[in-house]
């Protein structure tokens, strides 16, 4: 054997092992990243087995289980005004956070107009503002909001809570929407108004159907921020009538000595649609909006 | 030149309905619970209508009070117990994902995303389930697998349940901000670094860390504003028990105000949190740098 050839067989077991770690690193990063996604998956298993299977007699329907065909018993029960009267829940809610989603766009499509047109002393600082607020989650804010919905007679109603839930959406919504305003070239606003447009007729002529997809999708944001929030209806709804699903849903749950886990979770599917449509569709805006965050920060 | 004016008039019409709004149901109620704060007000009984004035004495009350600072220590043990774990799982995967794009991410990357739009009360019935006692709750069949006995989660371990229940959650959001910042770093930085003899350690530990450092400070502040703000999800998965062993800041605050009835005491309480979430969230801000 020549020296020669020695080398090379050498270098090509040294190839070799340089294979087998790239190939083991891959599988090392599939496992972990499977298992992460498997963890995260596993969860929702439970719900859509006990909503939509027939559970096998005698086993508890808190626990996973096999199937034994499926049924949509459980969605009966649920619209059953005397189960789980998940119908005038969901209609409770989508009334709401309809009208807190409305409300939240309408004024904010207004003011993220103007503070992306106006330039005057401050307006950095009032924008930072804006942000500080939409930083802080509602729980800090909620028991404060409870003490003035009660001086002006909004508790126990459907209109306090939406205006309550708007309100916190404006924060968030203003910059969303500033920022799609600023996009469009003032150039085409400067035109129309040449031709006599107003400014109220100019945005709505001219900037807001150019936006109009922006403002689309923080509606669709704000929907799903509004349908997800549990501490504000909690404690200002205590009429079962008025309940919106997030409501109905905790009231199966404390029901301690007889949870019906099948209708419960039937009706925790028709709460979660939304957001699964939600997510559907907005995952990769989802995922690029959460990058792009982080990236301004370094 | 009036035609200016009225334009900035105008303008100013445009922006009056949201920050109305904003003044009504976001500034005002904050300055309102520091005024009810200075009183004795209840939710019921005789001290519901005829409340006094009574100065720093809910305050004092509530510094008093072992439950408060018991609430305050379970909250910190939250968010470190959070945040460690959010870490660890969302770092590991980051420096994972950034090292080689797998078959799939796209769609990995969504499933790992997928409980941060789900309701916060879906995800604490959820985990009923995944937490349930005995042999057949989910979680106790996966530690069987590699031979672990039944565990009594909420019963034995509820700090440790609900800080579960919050990786669960949140892993996700940690991944893709901190491969986001993995992800800008210039590559020919940890090339020259790597014809420079540095083994992937030092790497990590003098280039990777050390670069995205703003990134996962944004993650810690957001994290600890989230974990000091935690109602939902722990109130609907354990209602602060067993006892008041997962009885955090936000449960707190809800018990003392619409429990016992006593708003003094819990618009103390709610001043303080939002002190504590006004600080972080300046903080956050200042240190985000977005143009405006």
């Amino acid at each position: 054997m020549t020296a020669d050839s020695i080398g090379q067989a050498r270098s090509h077991s040294k190839y070799n092992d340089y294979l087998f770690a790239e190939r083991a690193e891959r599988v090392a990063i599939y496992v972990f990243i499977v298992g992460l996604a498997l963890f995260n998956l596993v969860p929702f298993a439970w719900l859509f087995v006990s909503a939509f299977g027939i559970r096998p007699q005698g086993f508890s329907s808190l626990y996973l289980f096999t199937p034994d065909g499926l049924t949509l018993d459980n969605f009966g029960k649920a619209f059953d005004p005397k189960g789980g009267d998940v119908l005038r829940a969901m209609l409770n809610s989508l009334g709401t956070v309809g009208g807190a989603v409305l409300l939240a766009i309408v004024v904010c499509t207004l003011a993220g107009y103007a503070l992306s047109r106006a330039r005057f002393r401050g307006r950095r600082d009032l924008m930072y503002a804006i942000l500080i607020l939409q930083v802080i989650p509602i729980t800090a804010t909620v028991l404060p909001l409870y003490l003035v919905m009660r001086d002006l007679k909004l508790i126990n109603t459907l209109q306090g809570v939406s205006v309550g839930l708007g309100t916190v959406q404006i924060p968030f919504i203003l910059w969303v929407l500033k920022g799609f305003f600023d996009a469009v070239p003032m150039e085409l606003e400067e035109a129309a108004w040449l031709d006599g447009a107003s400014r109220l007729s100019a945005l709505f002529r001219v900037v807001l159907p150019m936006a109009l997809p922006g403002v689309g999708a923080a509606a669709v944001l704000a929907f799903n921020n509004c349908w997800g929030q549990f501490f504000l209806p909690l404690i200002m709804l205590s009429d079962p009538n008025k309940f919106l699903l997030p409501q109905a849903l905790f009231k199966s749950i404390l029901n301690y000595t007889n949870i019906d886990y099948g209708m419960m979770n039937a009706m925790s599917v028709i709460y979660i649609v939304p957001s699964l449509l939600f997510f559907f569709f907005a995952r990769r805006y989802l995922i690029r909006g959460v990058m792009a965050g982080a990236v301004a920060g370094q | 030149m009036t035609s200016n004016r009225v334009d900035r008039m105008i303008l100013l019409g445009f922006v009056l309905p949201a920050f109305i709004l904003l003044l009504i149901f976001y500034i005002f109620p904050a300055l309102w619970a520091v005024r009810v704060s200075f009183t004795d007000l209840a939710l019921t009984g005789a001290k519901a209508l005829n409340y006094n004035f009574v100065g720093f004495k809910e305050y004092q009350r509530l510094f008093n009070n072992p439950d408060f600072y018991g609430a305050l220590g379970r909250t910190l043990i939250y968010t470190v117990g959070t945040c460690v774990g959010q870490f660890t799982i969302g770092m590991i995967a980051a420096l994972l994902l950034s090292r080689k794009r797998l078959f799939g991410q796209g769609f990995l990357m969504a499933v790992i995303l997928l409980p941060v739009v789900v309701p916060s009360l879906i995800q604490a019935l959820l985990w009923q389930n995944m937490l349930a006692s005995g042999e057949f709750g989910t979680l106790n069949r996966i530690i069987g697998i590699v031979g672990i006995a039944p565990i009594e989660w909420v019963r034995d371990y509820p700090m440790v349940s609900v800080i579960l229940v919050n990786f669960w959650n949140n892993s996700g959001f940690a991944m893709i901000l901190f491969l986001a910042g993995l992800e800008n770093i210039p590559s020919e930085i940890l090339e020259s670094a790597q014809i420079d003899g540095a083994n992937g350690f030092q790497i990590l530990r003098y280039i990777k860390l050390p670069l995205i450092r703003y990134v996962i400070l944004l993650w810690l502040l957001l994290n600890t504003l989230g974990c000091f703000n935690t109602f939902d999800l722990v109130y609907a998965l354990t209602r602060g028990g067993p006892g008041v062993e997962t009885t955090i800041m936000g449960i707190f605050m809800y018990n003392q105000g619409f429990r016992y009835f006593e708003l003094g005491l819990g618009s103390a309480t709610a001043v303080i949190l939002l002190l504590i979430s006004f600080v972080i969230a300046v903080i956050y801000v200042r240190f985000m740098r977005v143009e405006v």
